[in-house]
């Protein structure tokens, strides 16, 4: 979010090419954070890379 | 020169240790509060935390063991979405086009462009193939049909190469001609 921040400010430039970069930037920046939060919780859980489910020990 | 830069080097430097000592206060101020001065449980465990972060944490994660296909699913279709938008990039060159229509330079650009012959110039090198090429009439004929198929174009303003050079001064001289008839004639209007 601080990245999303930081960079909004290129959206106030009155260069296209710049508020085009910020805003594509702000736009991945947005859903990185969205794809760490659910896609990547949601592939371990649908395809299990580290083996099948073990009961730890208490 | 390079006074200048150190100069401003030197103010850059000033100016980001001055923003530091700030934020690193500020930071300790901003995470001090709510601070629980209560003796921390040890064996605290996140059940008995609530704070808004674990609350929307657990939502995540709850949303996140009910409907992984789902969510997988809208990430896919999203990448599918992204990839057709590779395909509508157009590549701008004219970095003029980049400003934006309110400056004065923009505004000047627009007018002389859309009012007058346009700012940008193509130019077009053309190689012979052989030395003192540029003496051959035949090329300089095939070079003026190059030039005469260029006119015809509906973005083309005005074109010059050495043909208009080369009829301008058989004008003068009274020919009726735009090349020189004969082939010795070529460099010597051309000054070669």
């Amino acid at each position: 979010m601080i990245l999303v921040t930081g960079f909004s400010v290129f959206a106030l430039s009155d260069m296209y090419n710049l508020v085009h970069f910020g805003l594509m930037s702000i736009f991945a920046f947005l859903w990185a954070l969205l794809a760490d939060l659910f896609m990547s919780p949601a592939m371990l859980l649908l395809f299990k890379p580290l083996g099948p489910e073990r009961q730890v020990g208490m | 020169m390079d006074t200048d830069r150190n100069l401003k080097m030197s103010f850059t430097n000033i100016g980001q240790c001055t923003n530091i000592s700030p934020v690193a206060l500020a930071l300790d101020g901003l995470f001090s509060f709510g601070k629980n001065k209560k003796k921390v449980k040890e064996k605290e465990t996140s059940e008995d935390r609530n704070d808004v972060f674990d609350r929307v944490l657990k939502e995540i994660a709850s949303l996140n063991l009910r409907y992984p296909k789902a969510i997988l699913g809208i990430f896919i279709l999203l990448t599918v979405v992204s990839i057709f938008g590779y395909t509508l990039i157009e590549v701008e060159t004219n970095s003029i086009e980049f400003m934006s229509k309110d400056l004065p330079v923009r505004q000047a650009y627009d007018y002389v462009d859309s009012h007058m012959g346009g700012f940008m110039s193509m130019e077009i090198m053309l190689n012979t193939g052989k030395e003192n090429g540029i003496k051959d009439i035949e090329f300089l004929r095939q070079m003026e049909t190059l030039q005469n198929r260029i006119d015809k174009h509906p973005l083309t303003w005005k074109t010059t190469s050495v043909i208009d050079i080369l009829s301008s001064l058989e004008v003068n001289m009274g020919k009726p001609s735009r090349l020189p008839s004969q082939l010795s004639a070529v460099p010597s209007c051309l000054l070669l």
